[in-house]
């Protein structure tokens, strides 16, 4: 429900920019999972509490990533309206997504320890 | 899904079409990226409204700048177009407004007979009165200054050299 997802968010109060950074991985992990179209990837990651993610944030974002090769695209009727466009990942979006998801957590890690750890000036 | 809210979609669909194109983005890409974008904002009005979709997008120009690189080897007719059209209305605004107050003059001398003349600032403008019965007749002739604007409008917002310059850059060198 994205209303839950919006309140989630609000609580949180992710950093925009920092989401803006991120982005590319979160949508290839998303669209890696299954196919969808941008507005259910809206709607997806503010059920997963990024309601700071907008359509014009996600939107250009899988257009870019399908310019750079990493996505494919293909139209799928939809008796709700106009074609839907459905994006899936290709294999060098795989690639991109493993290389991304390891220099995710390798940063994410050095963060969390300098954090976490009382650091004093080097003397 | 009524007629404003169908408006409001066409206009942001179409603003962002605008962006593209001043980013010279080929046809065929922003044909693609406009249905895209409808069908998107056509379901998200479907859940939320028309105006909430539309919000969400935020700026068009800022979507567009994200979602296409810039490049300034293309022409940019849509824009130029529009441009053109925009020209060619104003000029022609301009030019009934001008014929509305050489007729004012006219008939402030109360003339017996037919008079004409042009307007200075519109060459090759002419403009006729005649006392007809009781009333009067207006005939106009804008001339070409009008046309003559809209094209060096459109010529100048479009760019259109630029397609020649593509053209030789894509022959092959032999």
């Amino acid at each position: 429900m994205p209303g839950t997802g919006r309140h989630t968010a609000a609580v949180t109060g992710h950093d925009a920019q920092m989401l803006k950074g991120i982005l590319p991985l979160l949508l290839l992990r998303l669209v890696g999972d299954a196919e969808d179209y941008g507005y259910s990837v809206v709607l997806r990651l503010h059920e997963l509490g990024l309601a700071e993610l907008n359509e014009g944030t996600v939107y250009p974002a899988l257009s870019r990533l399908e310019a750079r090769g990493l996505l494919r695209s293909r139209l799928v009727p939809s008796s709700a309206g106009p074609a839907r466009k459905y994006y899936g990942i290709t294999p060098a979006g795989s690639e991109e997504l493993t290389r991304g998801v390891s220099a995710w957590e390798s940063l994410a890690g050095t963060v969390h320890s300098i954090l976490s750890a009382t650091t004093a000036p080097r003397s | 899904m009524n007629v404003l809210d169908r408006v409001r979609i066409e206009r942001a669909v179409l603003s962002y079409d605008w962006w593209l194109d001043l980013r010279g983005t080929p046809w065929r890409r922003r044909r693609d990226l406009r249905s895209e974008l409808r069908a998107n904002l056509r379901e998200a009005a479907g859940r939320s409204g028309a105006r909430a979709a539309v919000a969400a997008l935020g700026s068009t120009r800022q979507m567009a700048a994200e979602a296409v690189p810039d490049d300034p080897t293309r022409p940019r007719w849509t824009v130029g177009l529009h441009s053109g059209l925009g020209a060619l209305v104003l000029t022609l605004l301009g030019a009934l407004i001008a014929a509305l107050a050489w007729a004012d003059g006219v008939m402030s001398t109360d003339p017996d007979g037919p008079a004409s003349g042009s307007i200075t600032l519109l060459p090759g403008s002419s403009v006729e009165y005649a006392p007809v019965g009781e009333g009067f007749s207006v005939s106009y002739g804008v001339g070409w200054l009008p046309l003559a604007v809209a094209v060096a409008v459109f010529i100048a917002v479009a760019r259109p050299w630029r397609a020649m310059g593509a053209r030789r850059a894509e022959r092959p060198v032999r």
